[in-house]
């Protein structure tokens, strides 16, 4: 008799749990924990002396990229930028380690959510292998330490559930809400501008934005303009403002990205020598300008898809 | 001149665009800031998965790449080094406790009692990762001769589980069976099949 294998390699999730996601206990803790979890004050500011801002967009891009390509748990990467965030915030770094310490923060990331977790090897190898899996190992140690062990954090998808379930969204609809929900949580963990917001006020402003986004129009207009603003402010005790604020925020963003997008493109459509010749010099603050924006550019311009989310016919 | 340009987008098959109303603001903007092109550039592209287009723009470069060049080895092996250092002072203030010799610290605010290794659960013993690294093979948990090997104080009477193997003292490869655990419910078994 022949033995035959049925093991797949699918990952094996348990069930959503309803006694989580449907108890009003549960928001209201998370609502209170997430504080706990914030960096502390803007690093690039007091902190950090040689890496900038657009430098973490760098790594977060890249780190994004690892996530996407090994497949990992949509909640791995905002956590992942957690855990950078809350250690620039207190260790000043050189950036020529910035790369590692995004490596490392994935490595736990992963082991923490996953339940096939990202090997330090494979992490290694996506540096080009420019750091050693022992040199990961040494720094998880370290990073561990300055995080205080308090890997656990709240991330903006723990809340994913607890608002949409209380908006009036027909059901067919909700599977492409929650995705696009989560994909406007990676474009806000990518962009330094959101390190500190809490995870409820980016989760409530990128269910708004999704569900904007989307325009439901099937009449009901309990989720249109403000009526939605308003609504989705009660559910996660944030001001209505701050929500607003918020949104404009994340639209700025994706403007911002969409026209580096859009500049790309036509930098790829001019030809490559041209386009070295057009680039904008002032935007950069290296030695080798033209070399290093370029790259910059390149590294920069982030989600084309989602934005072309910014496709809107619904005008009259 | 605008809405000649708006009545056109209105004329590419619905399907062919996303229904994204948020960003009628955005649109404005586009439109005001003559860049209403960037709304057309766009309309080919599929975007109902999002997410893969995070990263389409970056399709044609590699995920493994160096990003700010070589890493200087020493500089970071004594940051770490330092790093540590200052991690397992913090620590050692916080809880009284000299992590590195073991010891307690005086005037602190916990006071620590020395605990036989085999009054814990076996989660908070470090013996295997140290037998492990001296090439001993243990073949099961909570053997306790791997302490001795690793010269910590430990007595053999505290031990929990399995006291007769650890006063052998000879360390042996032995393969674990199932009916290690579970010998009453095999009989129990064999009974019934009996019966």
């Amino acid at each position: 008799m022949e033995l035959l294998c049925y093991e797949v390699d699918t990952i094996r999730r348990a069930r959503p749990d309803p006694n989580l996601l449907y108890d009003d206990r549960v928001l209201q803790n998370l609502l209170i924990l997430e504080e706990r979890f914030l960096p502390q004050g803007s690093y690039f500011k007091c902190m950090q002396k040689d890496i900038q801002p657009f430098m973490r967009r760098m790594v977060a891009t890249w780190m994004l990229e690892v996530c996407e390509e090994q497949k990992c748990e949509e909640e791995v990467f905002p956590l992942a930028m957690n855990y950078l965030d809350r250690f620039l915030a207190v260790v000043p770094i050189k950036k020529r380690h910035l790369q590692l310490l995004g490596a490392v923060c994935m490595f736990l990331a992963s082991k923490l959510k996953e339940t096939c977790p990202l090997t330090a090897e494979k992490l290694c190898i996506y540096t080009d292998n420019s750091i050693k899996p022992e040199e990961l190992l040494d720094w998880e140690l370290v990073v561990l330490g300055k995080l205080k062990w308090n890997l656990a954090a709240v991330t903006p998808h723990d809340f994913i559930e607890h608002i949409v379930r209380k908006l009036p969204l027909p059901t067919e609809k909700l599977p492409l809400i929650r995705k696009h929900t989560q994909t406007f949580i990676a474009l806000c963990a990518t962009d330094y501008s959101f390190a500190l917001y809490t995870p409820s006020m980016i989760a409530t402003g990128s269910v708004a934005a999704a569900v904007c986004g989307l325009q439901l129009d099937d009449g009901d207009r309990s989720l249109w303009g403000d009526n939605l603003t308003d609504l989705l402010a009660k559910i996660t005790n944030i001001e209505v403002d701050c929500l607003k604020a918020c949104q404009e925020l994340i639209e700025t963003v994706l403007v911002d990205n969409l026209r580096q997008v859009r500049q790309q493109q036509l930098e790829e459509q001019n030809g490559r020598n041209k386009a070295v010749k057009e680039v904008d010099q002032s935007s950069t603050p290296n030695r080798c300008p033209r070399r290093e924006s370029l790259k910059e550019k390149k590294k920069k311009a982030t989600p084309k898809h989602l934005l072309a989310a910014l496709f809107f016919y619904n005008f009259n | 001149m605008f809405y000649g340009r708006l009545q056109a987008l209105n004329e590419v098959p619905a399907k062919d665009l996303f229904s994204v109303g948020i960003y009628k603001r955005l649109l404005l903007f586009f439109v005001f800031s003559d860049q209403f092109c960037i709304v057309l550039f766009f309309i080919q592209i599929d975007i109902m998965d999002l997410k893969k287009g995070i990263l389409l723009s970056s399709s044609n470069r590699k995920v493994c790449r160096n990003l700010f060049g070589p890493v200087d080895r020493d500089q970071l092996h004594a940051e770490y080094q330092e790093i540590l250092q200052k991690v397992t002072q913090d620590s050692a203030l916080k809880w009284g406790f000299d992590f590195v010799n073991e010891t307690p610290l005086e005037g602190s605010n916990y006071q620590w009692e020395r605990v036989p290794s085999g009054k814990v659960p076996a989660l908070y013993r470090s013996c295997f990762v140290t037998a492990s690294i001296q090439g001993i093979r243990l073949g099961k948990e909570n053997e306790p001769v791997a302490l001795e090997q690793t010269g910590k104080p430990f007595s053999c009477q505290n031990q929990e589980s399995t006291p007769k193997k650890c006063s052998s003292g000879v360390l042996k490869r032995k393969q674990t069976n199932i009916t290690d655990f579970y010998q009453s419910k095999k009989m129990f078994v064999q009974r019934t099949e009996k019966a």
